[in-house]
């Protein structure tokens, strides 16, 4: 009895070894703390560090936002804003992930331009009909494979651009950028409930959209 | 999107068509087959949200119904699609120039009409309809108020305020009191009007001499014009030309009314104030959303 763990714990004998769950801090990941410095910098008027962040990340942040919205002449615009809008907002970052704090803003963005296509509808899917949109191929790379990934990208590509707007922005933060649901729900205004519900139906929806191609897919 | 175009799962699930009286219900699945079972449950299932009641359900639906499982697999298929999808190319680059910072950096309309009212700005609709409802009930209110209070005061007797120094003379068989003048240059010669007294006329005329809901039969003749005791008013003089002439004790009544009549008059004021804002915010979130 007296030699029981719990009673060792109890009073204090021995440590237990509890693994640390939190995440490091921002000073610890060298990203991280690159970014903080050119936003450091970049308050103090350096036009060029807040670029070497826009260099950084404009490549994350299209490849996101123009999945958020199909039309990538509005998804290069919102992409644009959000940039000039964290520009104009440094001064409010407080503190984090840079990465983070550029992407809620994008996200903002994007979600400001899916309201504008809705009010302003001009041409629905105009990406369908884009020939242009191909991932880059390496050297080396199978020409059948590549073809075969290309199709895939744009037969995805033209599905999530049939979904509504609510599903696509959540399934592209939850499968693409990896976003868990509670980000979602804060990223996007709704309850954890909505999102995940959004999320199951946006694949039943992407997949009755792909029904006659899945077999590009399951291989 | 066509209605033709609609497909199942594109949003929230359809009520039963057509009328549940006349209409022949289409044929119900039975329970084993594939359209009776959940779906959403199977999208649960790939996401990895279930719980372990409703995972075991899961498993066993998608175990017992191939149609179930394929749909399944279909659904992790396309997540890991999603996650293999590649970047696409940007088409133009998003660096900031001189010209960019240096207007960004100034101070802009547009900018502050949109951070105040825009999508994401202080003025959301919520707050433009609670103000404009606060607006419409607060001069509602005030004129209920005006006209119940002037039912009360038109059912008590009046004596306390048409006594005898109030003007007043009895000429065939009616009560003639004169405090208007101003109004009267408008009327016929020997004509008589009836003018009811209310906050609202009071606010809006500029002539809140008549007690809240007290008739005033006002008459512009020279003949039944007539000062306390009987004594006759100039047609040409005015209310307060009479009211100085006739003493400072009637100045002090006629005070006193005015301030009774516009008793009602600051929460008048302050419900138009109210809806003139509401409607402001209305109109700077239509503006602002133009901007966008």
């Amino acid at each position: 009895m007296l030699d029981s763990p719990r009673l060792r714990i109890a009073v204090g004998r021995i440590t237990l070894p509890v693994e640390d769950a939190r995440p490091a801090p921002a000073e610890d990941n060298p990203i991280q703390r690159r970014d903080l410095i050119l936003l450091e910098r970049a308050r103090t008027g350096d036009l060029e560090a807040f670029n070497d962040l826009v260099r950084a990340y404009q490549d994350h942040l299209y490849s996101l936002v123009v999945r958020m919205v199909p039309d990538r002449d509005q998804a290069g615009d919102a992409v644009q804003e959000a940039f000039f809008s964290a520009f104009r907002n440094m001064d409010r970052f407080r503190g984090g992930s840079v990465r983070s704090w550029l992407s809620r803003i994008c996200v903002n963005a994007a979600m400001d331009a899916q309201r504008l296509k809705k009010r302003r509808p001009a041409q629905p899917y105009p990406e369908l009909e884009d020939d242009n949109w191909q991932p880059p191929a390496g050297a080396d790379a199978d020409p059948e494979r590549t073809a075969i990934g290309a199709e895939r990208t744009r037969v995805l590509h033209g599905a999530l651009a049939a979904i509504t707007d609510d599903q696509r922005t959540a399934i592209v933060l939850f499968d693409v950028e990896g976003y868990d649901y509670g980000e979602i729900a804060a990223l996007t205004g709704v309850s954890l409930g909505t999102v995940k519900s959004r999320i199951h139906r946006g694949r039943l929806a992407l997949r009755d959209r792909l029904s006659d191609r899945m077999e590009l897919f399951r291989g | 999107m066509g209605e033709s175009d609609r497909r199942p799962h594109d949003g929230e699930p359809d009520g039963a068509p057509g009328r549940p009286a006349r209409d022949m219900p289409a044929p119900r699945p039975s329970g084993d087959s594939h359209e009776s079972h959940d779906l959403l449950l199977v999208a649960a299932l790939a996401a990895g949200d279930l719980t372990s009641d409703d995972r075991d359900r899961a498993d066993r639906q998608v175990t017992a119904c191939a149609d179930c499982a394929a749909v399944h697999r279909d659904l992790l298929a396309i997540a890991d699609a999603m996650a293999r999808m590649p970047e696409p190319v940007r088409p133009r680059d998003f660096t900031l120039t001189g010209e960019d910072a240096a207007r960004l950096r100034r101070p802009s309309l547009r900018r502050m009409l949109l951070g105040l009212a825009g999508p994401r700005g202080f003025v959301g609709r919520p707050l433009a309809a609670t103000v404009t409802s606060l607006g419409v009930a607060g001069i509602v209110f005030a004129s209920a108020s005006g006209i119940l209070g002037g039912a009360a005061a038109g059912a008590s007797p009046a004596s306390s305020e048409t006594g005898g120094n109030y003007f007043g003379s009895q000429s065939g068989g009616s009560v003639e009191r004169d405090l208007t003048p101003a109004p009267l240059q408008d009327a016929g010669p020997s004509s008589t009007k009836a003018v009811r007294g209310s906050s609202l006329d009071a606010l809006g005329s500029g002539t809140p001499l008549i007690p809240v809901g007290s008739s005033a039969f006002v008459t512009d003749s020279p003949e039944s014009a007539e000062a306390p005791g009987g004594a006759p008013v100039p047609a040409s003089s005015g209310g307060l030309d009479v009211a100085s002439s006739a003493g400072n004790d009637v100045a002090a009544q006629t005070h006193g009314r005015l301030t009774q009549a516009t008793s009602w008059s600051p929460l008048l004021v302050v419900s138009a104030a109210f809806l003139a804002v509401g409607l402001a915010l209305f109109a700077l979130r239509r503006i602002a959303g133009r901007l966008v």
